[in-house]
């Protein structure tokens, strides 16, 4: 049961609305776009995570088979989920270009008069309601 | 399932059971003072008239030692068992599980109720089948002089220690604790309520049952009034009865009553001239009095030869009763439990 | 897909109350299927039907396709309470379910007692209200059955307790692939452990669905007051609550909301329950309204 060096942590925050499933991809997405999982690095087995978080079986499967529907994962039989592919790369050298184009949105939304909790709360309903239209 | 059953009952069993060792085990050590006794007082082996006196003397001479202790202890713990074994074995077996909910537990094992009520009745049923009938019949055994010495084991007390009856005592006893408690379901109440009934079985059984079922003989006799009788009166009304001890040594007399020579029981009123504190003559002339009044002794009495025949019918009748009280019980486990 | 459990029309009655009235239901197989309602919603009468502890006053209930009886090996079921031979050592209950179960699993049963930290001389009647789950837990899951019924299992535990017995018990399921079907009031342990989600209030299943599913189609709008009848197609409201100037509404809809006068939000499980809850409580207006006045 114990967890190599080389295998991520789970956990799940019940109070979030994110569907378990999601949080574990989400939690995947996030350790390949920080480096802490690189390409070959093995994921722990439904039965490890199911022993550390308490979390339906089914669940862990349905994460690991959207990853593997990503290309992010590939499940070996009888070794485990390995990592394909890491994020690290696209992201961090894109995330310059868009800060800037952020910074430009912010000014334009001072100027139109919006104050800070006006900013977030459009940011947020505008990016909640185009993540759910894409899926 | 038998298993489970031994697990759960392995307790009340084992003390019940070192109970019962204790008593075998002072009938055995005590067995030869019984034999010896009686070839020491003459009565085994004796003839005729002879036999009364050897008796008297063998019956007198137990009386010191530890056999008539055992003796008593032994009737006593077969009176006792039916209560011990319907409260302690019986009353638990399933209310204990229904009150504590662990019947949710072992209905939910691959075992059908009827079968767990079936396997729990035969163990406890024939545990305590066992227990009394090893009791009893060592008892039997062991007081075969003395009862023939006593010549009372007819007696209603002795009748039920002795023979298989006991066996059918204590079975019903253990299906009357069962029932009672799948019906109250709570394991205290059905101790209480079959502690009542077992007791008033016991009460009832030499009074109504047993009448009943030895289908006693009826006999009238004129009675000469030169023997032995008791006579109690009013000597304001004259009302008078008289009390004649029949002389059925070794039957179960079950009722004696005076009558006069129109069947009805003899009530006086006396002659107060020759009966009674102002009469004359004393007691001869109340005799001689009594003597023309035509009285008949009317005994209905069960003869000591039905001793088998009428334990066997008893037992039958306890045993009928076990029976469907558990065909009750299972029927009740399968479909009204809950 | 199959179903573990099919009620229809099922009623149980004690005398003249009624404990489960007329319910239809249709649990898939294959799934931890987690059971939620309020108090007297029928949840545990509705359990002790499928294993047979019960027989239906009326209707039809079918387990496994089978009508369920008491003594199925099919069947494990874990009491409310779960309760134990007090006078019992934890290896005799083993041994009992040896005894009981032709199709006993000891090297389950051994591990599962090793791993939760029982020992197995200890009398049942000391343990504690965790460990007396575990063991009636193990008990019920070495009998190898193919649908495992549980009635509160969690509820009289204490939270480390609590996540022990689901971590136990989703270890179990991730082993065996049973079926699971448990009741319960906290719905945030559900959540976790469920991937199926069946509301029951007064025998009547508000909402059913997988839990993916549920969190990812229900939401909660708070805006200006209004009219709720303006929904539109493919959208329908569980509950909600109005004053003077604002309206919150708790909506199912399968497509995204995109309405700029809404402040739409996610709901976690617990209040997608509530709402269903109290939306069959009768009209949510003026219930509301009541209150604030």
């Amino acid at each position: 049961m114990e967890w190599g060096g080389e295998v991520i942590e789970f956990h799940l925050d019940a109070r979030s609305g994110v569907a378990p499933y999601m949080q574990l991809i989400r939690q995947v997405r996030h350790a390949l776009r920080l480096g802490v999982l690189n390409e070959g690095d093995k994921l722990p087995t439904v039965k490890e995570v199911v022993a550390r978080v308490a979390i339906n079986p089914n669940t862990v499967s349905k994460a690991y088979r959207e990853l593997e529907y990503e290309g992010l994962v590939t499940a070996r039989p009888g070794l485990g989920t390995f990592v394909t592919r890491t994020l690290v790369g696209d992201s961090l050298s894109k995330h310059e270009p868009l800060r800037q184009g952020l910074a430009r949105w912010l000014t334009e939304a001072r100027e139109a008069g919006l104050d800070d909790e006006s900013i977030e709360a459009l940011f947020l309903s505008s990016f909640r309601t185009f993540s759910e239209a894409r899926g | 399932m038998i298993w489970m059953t031994w697990r759960q009952f392995r307790t009340p069993a084992l003390a019940t059971g070192t109970l019962l060792l204790a008593l075998l085990g002072g009938l055995a050590l005590t067995w030869s003072e019984v034999t010896e006794l009686a070839t020491q007082t003459g009565y085994t082996g004796c003839q005729g008239d002879a036999c009364r006196a050897a008796a008297e003397t063998f019956l007198q001479a137990l009386q010191p030692g530890w056999a008539s202790e055992f003796h008593i202890a032994a009737i006593g713990a077969l009176y006792l068992l039916p209560a011990l074994v319907g409260i302690f074995w019986g009353a638990p077996l399933v209310a204990r599980e229904l009150e504590s909910g662990t019947y949710r537990m072992v209905f939910s094992q691959s075992v059908s109720r009827g079968r767990w009520l079936v396997v729990k009745l035969a163990v406890g049923g024939g545990a305590a089948a066992l227990g009394a009938g090893l009791l009893s019949l060592v008892l039997t055994e062991w007081a075969q002089p003395i009862d023939g010495a006593s010549a009372d084991r007819m007696n209603p007390l002795v009748f039920a220690a002795r023979g298989v009856v006991p066996v059918g005592y204590a079975t019903l006893a253990f299906v009357v604790g069962v029932a009672t408690g799948l019906l109250l379901r709570r394991t205290l109440g059905a101790m209480a309520v079959t502690l009542l009934v077992v007791v008033s079985l016991q009460i009832a059984a030499p009074f109504v049952v047993r009448p009943w079922l030895a289908q006693p003989i009826t006999t009238v006799t004129p009675l000469t009034f030169d023997g032995d009788f008791g006579i109690s009166m009013s000597p304001d009304t004259g009302r008078m009865t008289v009390h004649v001890e029949p002389d059925r040594r070794g039957d179960w007399v079950v009722s004696s009553t005076t009558i006069t020579s129109t069947g009805a029981e003899f009530t006086g009123p006396a002659d107060l001239t020759r009966c009674g504190p102002r009469a004359l003559g004393g007691r001869e002339a109340c005799q001689r009095w009594l003597g023309e009044q035509n009285l008949s002794l009317k005994v209905s009495y069960v003869p000591g030869s039905k001793f088998w025949g009428l334990q066997w019918r008893e037992f039958g009748v306890l045993i009928a009763l076990t029976v469907v009280l558990s065909l009750f019980c299972l029927w009740w486990v399968r479909r009204r439990l809950v | 897909m199959t179903s573990a459990l099919i009620a229809d029309g099922l009623t149980k009655r004690y005398g003249r109350r009624s404990a489960l009235n007329d319910c239809t239901l249709d649990i898939p197989a294959g799934h931890v299927v987690g059971l939620v309602g309020p108090n007297g919603a029928g949840k545990s009468t509705l359990l002790q039907l499928a294993c047979g502890l019960l027989d239906p006053t009326a209707g039809r209930i079918e387990v496994l396709g089978a009508r369920p009886v008491s003594g199925s090996p099919q069947v494990g079921f874990v009491a409310q309470d779960t309760p134990v031979y007090a006078g019992l050592t934890v290896a005799d209950h083993l041994r009992m379910g040896a005894h009981l179960n032709p199709s006993w699993d000891a090297a389950l049963a051994e591990r599962r007692i090793a791993q939760v930290g029982l020992d197995p001389k200890q009398k049942a009647g000391k343990l504690s209200g965790g460990q007396r789950a575990q063991l009636a837990l193990t008990v019920a899951a070495a009998k190898r059955p193919n649908l495992l019924l549980l009635d509160e299992p969690v509820a009289a535990l204490d939270p480390l307790a609590r996540r022990n017995f689901l971590q136990g018990l989703m270890e179990l399921t991730a082993e065996q692939g049973m079926s699971i079907v448990m009741s319960s009031h906290l719905v945030a342990d559900l959540e976790r452990v469920c991937d199926h989600l069946i509301v029951l209030v007064a025998s009547r299943v508000r909402v059913a669905g997988d839990v993916d599913d549920l969190l990812a189609t229900h939401h909660r709008l708070v805006g200006r007051r209004r009219d709720t009848t303006e929904l539109g197609v493919g959208r329908a409201l569980v509950e909600q609550s109005h004053t003077e100037v604002q309206s919150t509404l708790v909506v199912r809809s399968t497509a995204p909301i995109v309405d700029p006068s809404w402040q739409v939000d996610r709901l976690d499980l617990e209040d997608i329950v509530l709402a269903y809850m109290s939306g069959a409580t009768g009209d949510g207006t003026g219930r509301v309204l009541e209150g604030q006045r």
